[in-house]
């Protein structure tokens, strides 16, 4: 009998999820049945009533049409602060580990004592410095996350740089820049990349989690955080306000790490 | 003087009441308290200041002072300290202690003397000009202007009377170990948990009615809910807006409207280039929705302000109501001629509580007006370092509680010279009506007549509003009240109002 886990799952479900928010929130001017912004009901309007098949938050705004975009900055920030976590830290880990040394030594102190630091509270202060916005959130989760992504480069990369083809390489007179960027980075691209893919769900979290402490996206643009936090309050008298935000980040984020974890599995075979 | 239990029900002296609290650091010195948060509930049932004020009239009621008396001139007070009165150590309550405790405001050779106090300013600040025994058991307060509200300013919290031993073994530390003479003294506290008080029955009023009262720490509105619907939870007053009606109609709960007391308001930074124009000053005060700040960020738990003084105050006149009142079309035609239309406008909030609701509703009327205003949402510790500083900001949003119900509660810590907000949040003290707005301060201050110097409130708070403006009224609200049915005697004003006096609380068999 076979035991139902998540790799066993069908590869095409989570992507085919992760698929279908990233069309609704690239088709959200299209399918949004109202403006996010402009109140279109009376507050607190019921589930599938007349002012929208969710309802409407507290301001009277239609609550199906925040959700569609408040996609939109969860997946940015998710995405994007991957993106330059992958490539920050990247870099910084290539360099680190293809040099070596008390290169190495030096690059990799400063990356524990960023590591020592939990991520969250990282980000809590970057967005505290930087002020809500998703250019910020990006910027803030991103960092938050480069430590990740800094020693698993460096990891690969001082491996790497023990190999013949890389010492036949500086043997030849190569730069170090050649031997880092031609050489060994080819080399470590594909875990970086089955890293990133499992971190995103991750990414996703944090930049809901500043949103619900009030650090993120600036209301009232339609946030997934932000909306949780605004409807917990109302779970006694509209439970809809949080749990449909909740739902929709809880789909996010499983999907997002099964993505990731097939990535991997597919690099192991 | 020691008097009988209060109330009629020596039977509640077995009893215990918890009041939950929003958080507990365990630093119960008063003259340090600066805001709102946990010490001043425990303040308040601990110690008591040498007058009280329970919220139910603007009159000051003798406490630890049974009576006093104001010079001719109006510049000394005599307070009579009551006699046979002890503090919860066992130690005597004389002139000679009163003494001391005013004394560390102002002396800054005190050992005891705490940092960061704003004490001192609270009471009088350089209008203070000494304090004495004259006779024994009679404390002295001298003044340089005359100050109508004195009386009122010492039922503070950070006015109370703390035992000498106190201030001789933990100086300018007290920390959880504040032994003063109010009505319940306290047996034990557990950091980030809860405080345990006992009745004290030496207090000045006679034995307060419940025996115990448990300050326990629920900081999660949501769980205060719960546990006010399952029993273990007597009394809050931090629960969200959105809830409270819905709690009183539980079986079992009931929730009071208090006075209106808290003022909730936008403060114009003056010195900013783009809100030196009266006119724009103005256009933003008529651009604001209150009715949808009421029912979008308060649902419908706060009222419409005058201007400064809420109508549970004496200054408040309902010929106010024009003063802060919403007209979009007269909002845009001052913004026209300043030639401002359009003006970018960056508001400071904190991002807690119902901030961030009030802060979509400010942002949204005044865009209509034609203000492209954005609010910025800080955590307490970037908004009080921005908003406290003449460069940090344009505009942030500012609550006034009434710590003391007399309308200079709100006048000198906001508008006159020489205060923190005025000289830094506000800047208004470069507008050329200030000199005038401090002699009207003054003058109120020298009127004892409560009459007449309503009246003078009453003319204050237009002259700021059609003159200088440096804050927007926006509502009046309180701090919901929600308590257990069989609870009487609640005071619900001042907990309304972060007040915390539960001595005469009686629990119902």
């Amino acid at each position: 009998m076979h035991r139902l886990t998540p790799f066993a799952m069908p590869v095409v479900l989570p992507w085919t999820i992760l698929g279908l928010y990233l069309a609704v929130a690239i088709l959200a001017p299209y399918i949004a049945p109202a403006d996010p912004l402009a109140a279109t009901g009376a507050p607190l309007s019921p589930l599938f009533g007349s002012s929208g098949i969710l309802g409407t938050d507290g301001f009277g705004r239609d609550v199906a049409s925040r959700l569609i975009w408040g996609l939109r900055p969860m997946l940015a920030v998710s995405f994007g602060a991957v993106f330059l976590a992958t490539l920050a830290g990247g870099a910084y880990g290539l360099v680190a580990g293809g040099i070596g040394g008390r290169t190495d030594w030096l690059m990799m102190s400063v990356v524990d004592v960023m590591m020592s630091i939990p991520l969250i509270l990282a980000a809590i202060l970057v967005m505290a410095a930087l002020g809500g916005s998703v250019i910020n959130l990006i910027i803030s989760v991103g960092i938050s996350q480069i430590p990740v992504f800094a020693r698993l480069a460096r990891a690969l990369a001082s491996v790497e740089a023990r190999k013949e083809y890389v010492l036949a390489a500086r043997a030849v007179g190569l730069s170090r820049f050649h031997v880092l960027v031609r050489e060994i980075l080819p080399n470590i691209v594909r875990p970086l990349l089955v890293q990133a893919g499992s971190v995103v769900a991750t990414a996703g979290l944090t930049a809901a989690a500043l949103s619900y402490l009030g650090l993120g996206v600036r209301p009232p643009a339609p946030d997934i955080g932000y909306m949780v936090k605004e409807g917990q309050e109302l779970i006694f008298i509209a439970p809809g306000q949080t749990l449909l935000p909740g739902l929709v980040l809880g789909v996010f984020a499983l999907t997002a790490a099964l993505c990731g974890e097939t990535i991997g599995q597919e690099r192991r075979r | 003087m020691v008097g009988p239990p209060r109330g009629s029900a020596a039977r509640d002296r077995d009893k215990t009441i918890v009041f939950a609290l929003p958080d507990l650091v365990g630093n119960f010195e008063p003259q340090t308290w600066i805001g709102f948060g946990d010490s001043v509930h425990v303040v308040d049932m601990v110690a008591r200041g040498l007058t009280h004020m329970d919220f139910s009239d603007p009159v000051p009621q003798p406490a630890v002072a049974e009576s006093w008396s104001l010079s001719p001139d109006g510049l000394t007070y005599d307070f009579s300290i009551r006699r046979g009165l002890t503090f919860h150590d066992g130690t005597p309550v004389d002139a000679q202690a009163v003494l001391r405790t005013f004394n560390r405001m102002i002396d800054s050779t005190d050992p005891t003397r705490p940092d960061m106090s704003f004490a001192l300013e609270n009471l009088g600040g350089a209008n203070i000009a000494g304090f004495s025994v004259p006779w024994p058991n009679t404390f002295r307060i001298i003044l340089k202007k005359p100050d109508a509200a004195l009386p009122g300013r010492l039922s503070r919290p950070d006015m109370v009377i703390i035992s000498p031993r106190t201030l001789s073994e933990k100086g300018r530390h007290i920390g959880p170990d504040l032994s003063a003479c109010g009505p319940y003294r306290i047996t034990s506290v557990t950091s980030n948990e809860r405080v345990v008080l006992e009745a004290f029955d030496g207090f000045y009023a006679g034995r307060p009615a419940t025996r115990r009262v448990v300050m326990e720490v629920i900081p999660d509105p949501l769980a205060q809910i719960s546990a006010l619907a399952s029993d273990q939870l007597n009394i809050t007053n931090s629960v969200p807006y959105s809830n409270i009606d819905r709690l009183g109609r539980m079986e079992g709960l009931r929730f009071t409207r208090p006075a209106a007391f808290i003022t909730t308001a936008l403060a114009m930074n003056c010195s900013a280039r783009k809100l030196a124009d009266l006119r724009v000053r103005q256009a933003i005060n008529h651009g604001i929705d209150r009715e949808a700040i009421i029912a979008d960020a308060f649902f419908g738990k706060a009222e419409l302000p005058g201007y400064i003084t809420p109508k549970s105050e004496p200054g408040y006149d309902p010929s106010h109501m024009d003063l802060s009142a919403f007209d979009p079309e007269k909002a845009s035609a001052l913004l026209r001629d300043a030639g401002m239309m359009g003006m970018e406008l960056t508001i400071l909030s904190e991002n807690n509580g119902f901030w961030m609701r009030l802060g979509q509703v400010v942002e949204r009327s005044l865009r209509t007006i034609g203000i492209r205003a954005t609010v910025d949402y800080l955590d307490t510790g970037t908004f009080n370092a921005r908003a406290f500083s003449r460069t940090g900001h344009d505009a942030c949003f500012l609550q006034r509680s009434a710590f003391f119900p007399d309308p200079d509660g709100r006048f000198s810590p906001l508008f006159a010279t020489g205060c923190t907000v005025a000289e830094h949040m506000t800047a208004q003290t470069g507008l050329p009506d200030q000199p005038a707005l401090d002699q009207a301060i003054a003058a109120a201050n020298a009127e004892h007549d409560p009459t007449r110097r309503a009246a003078r409130y009453v003319a204050m708070n237009r002259f700021m509003a059609e003159r200088m403006l440096p804050v927007a009224a926006m509502v009046n609200t309180f701090m919901p009240v929600v308590a257990s049915a069989g609870l009487r005697g609640i005071p619900v004003n001042a907990l309304g109002t972060f007040r915390t006096f539960l001595e005469d609380v009686v629990v119902d068999a």
